[in-house]
């Protein structure tokens, strides 16, 4: 099964900052390297926060999440965080093996999410 | 025929004035080497050599008995006619000469007259027996062509109508021999197989061999049961047979709806039975009397019912008495130990373990009877065995394989997500780093149904490593990005077992899931 990969810079004020990747298919040990390329751009810019969207990841294994946490360990350095919304249930299981890391957070809704970081951009402004 | 004057003459003599005399005689009738010692004669032998040797005998260094001991040892020159010529007229150097390989001896003074007719003698025997032995092997040659197409060689239609798969070999010792095995589509739902081997070997064999097989052919579809085939193939071979051969004979029966297996032995090796989880045992227990003795023996018969995945192993003794240099014969131990991990493996992949490993122990000693091996599989409805290239995409398509096979086995979509999860880690594993993703290395994955559970078998040829060594590490340090551990922790928990295993050079790694029963899906 391949991955197809969206990122979208949402839109909005803080259009830089809030970056979304719709995952679909299975991030696993031959499409990883692939997502982790389209993120690098990403990592090396000023994006300080990364939406995945994993409401079509079908299968994820250990080499997936080691771009999640790479990912995240990056955002975190800059005070940004990695985020993550629709996790099916059996993505969910697996991804429980890094869930309590620090910069990083599971939301269930788009609507949960968007509370959540409309708070956080505001933190971001005041900081900046 | 070679013509006289393309023939090679070496002369050998210390002796500066006879060498020119012979040269002066000789040399308009044929092509001419000469050689004014022992040792610069076999050299020149063993470069270019002759069609006959003209051989003085007293010569510094190695004389000429040596010499034409030597010669008669380089294949080379083995049958190439050798003349002494010689001052020495006793008749003890006489017969020491002929002792030491000579075909003919003159002594010195010669005439050159002389020296012609019986070098034009030599050569023409020479050139006589290389022509009849020309025309031996070519006969012999197309005798094997007849006889290797007796055997069948496309297993396809039989595996196709009859749900099981073959892999088979056949080695004589010779041009021609006296093994043979062969599988006959005898009804529907009855397919016939069978390996016998006469006694003795080469010519008179394989024509005993030829009129066994016709035979067997033609009864397997007369006769249901494999030991009424023996008892009137016996009947028919013993009736006339005047030369005394006799032959051993394995008849197997298989009907594929009920997977009922019926043998009958006739003095042939037993055949072994490999099943998934059970050591390796003979398929019957009796030897049985060979076929040509004696009108009217009866034979005894074993049933057996196999499962799906079974493998019948069928050889001859060229697999089971096979020598090594040191004359150790490879035995019954060894053939049951050799085929003791192989029950998994594919019919083909059976029948070259067990074809290498007798090689191996052969070694370099020649191969002392003719050798026949067939390998019939039942095909497993709950098997699967791929062999995949070292790349992260074949780890996939494996991957992929699995849930395709797991979900035509009914296995809950839930148990083949943690399945197929478990096999990626353990998989990515070996091609990342045992095999360092090299594209021309191969592993190995298999997938097993059983009745409570769904085993999923990874095998490597890379460095010995047990990833069960590794502790899960989940709760490493908050901040740690270092997430090794993760794949074994995520194989370990979609998994109920994880097994490990060394084999001289192979790690097996066996992962169990558990499952409701298959009487019912979930």
């Amino acid at each position: 099964m391949p991955l197809d990969i969206r990122i979208q810079k949402d839109v909005g004020d803080q259009a830089a900052r809030v970056v979304t990747v719709k995952l679909a298919g299975s991030l696993d040990t031959a499409t990883a390297p692939e997502l982790e390329k389209q993120l690098a751009p990403l990592l090396a810019g000023s994006t300080k926060d990364i939406v995945f969207d994993l409401a079509e990841l079908k299968f994820i294994s250990s080499a997936g999440l080691r771009v999640f946490a790479t990912t995240r360990k990056t955002l975190k350095e800059r005070d940004g965080q990695a985020s993550f919304v629709h996790m099916q249930p059996q993505i969910q299981e697996v991804f429980e093996i890094m869930r309590s890391l620090p910069g990083v957070a599971v939301f269930k809704s788009v609507a949960e999410l968007d509370r959540y970081l409309a708070v956080r951009q505001r933190s971001h402004l005041q900081n900046d | 025929m070679k013509s006289l004057s393309d023939c090679r003459v070496l002369l050998v003599d210390d002796a500066k004035p006879n060498l020119d005399i012979l040269v002066e005689g000789l040399k308009g009738d044929h092509k001419l080497s000469v050689a004014m010692n022992g040792e610069t004669a076999l050299q020149i032998a063993a470069r270019t050599p002759p069609d006959l040797v003209l051989l003085d005998i007293v010569m510094p260094g190695m004389d000429g008995y040596e010499v034409c001991r030597r010669l008669r040892r380089m294949p080379e020159t083995a049958d190439v006619p050798i003349m002494f010529l010689s001052s020495l007229e006793e008749v003890q150097n006489k017969t020491r000469g002929f002792e030491a390989g000579a075909n003919d001896y003159l002594t010195k003074p010669f005439e050159m007259l002389e020296v012609k007719a019986r070098v034009r003698s030599l050569l023409k025997a020479k050139a006589y027996s290389d022509a009849v032995k020309e025309q031996i092997a070519t006969e012999l040659r197309v005798a094997r062509e007849i006889q290797m197409g007796m055997l069948p060689h496309d297993f396809t239609p039989f595996e196709e109508a009859y749900g099981v798969s073959f892999g088979a070999a056949l080695e004589p010792a010779r041009e021609v021999g006296g093994d043979l095995y062969g599988v006959c589509a005898a009804a529907p739902d009855r397919l016939v197989m069978f390996v016998g081997d006469v006694s003795g070997k080469g010519i008179p064999a394989s024509m005993f061999m030829v009129r066994a097989i016709s035979l067997a052919r033609l009864l397997a579809r007369e006769s249901a049961e494999p030991e009424r085939i023996l008892a009137r193939l016996n009947d028919e071979l013993s009736a006339e047979n005047p030369s005394g051969m006799f032959v051993t004979f394995l008849c197997a029966v298989f009907e594929p709806t009920s997977r009922r297996l019926m043998l009958a032995n006739a003095g042939h090796c037993r055949p072994v039975l490999l099943s998934a989880d059970e050591p390796p045992r003979w398929a019957v227990k009796n030897l049985g009397t060979a076929l040509g003795f004696e009108t009217g023996l009866e034979f005894e018969r074993t049933d057996l019912t196999l499962r799906p995945g079974d493998t019948l192993i069928l050889y001859s003794d060229g697999v089971s008495e096979a020598f090594n240099p040191q004359e150790e014969c490879y035995g019954n131990d060894r053939l049951l130990a050799g085929v003791g991990g192989l029950a998994n493996e594919s019919a083909a992949a059976i029948t070259a373990s067990l074809l290498g490993n007798v090689r191996a122990f052969a070694n370099s000693a020649p191969q002392s009877d003719d050798l026949a091996i067939l390998v019939v599989q039942v095909n497993g409805g709950s098997r699967l065995t791929l062999t995949l290239p070292a790349t992260p995409e074949d780890v996939m398509r494996g991957v992929e394989a699995l849930q395709a096979f797991a979900t035509a086995q009914h296995v809950p979509e839930k148990a083949i997500f943690g399945l197929a999860l478990a096999l990626e880690e353990c998989a990515s594993n070996i091609v990342n780093h045992a095999l360092k993703r090299d594209a021309g290395k191969t592993f190995q994955v298999a997938f097993e149904r059983t009745r409570d559970s769904f085993i999923v078998e990874l095998r490597d040829d890379g460095p010995e490593f047990d990833p069960t060594g590794i502790s899960p590490s989940p709760s490493k340090t908050a901040d740690d990005d270092e997430p090794g551990g993760w794949g074994i922790a995520l194989a370990r928990r979609n998994t109920d077992e994880i097994h490990y295993r060394r084999d001289v050079s192979r790690n097996t790694l066996r992962l169990t899931k558990r499952l409701v029963p298959a009487s019912g899906d979930e």
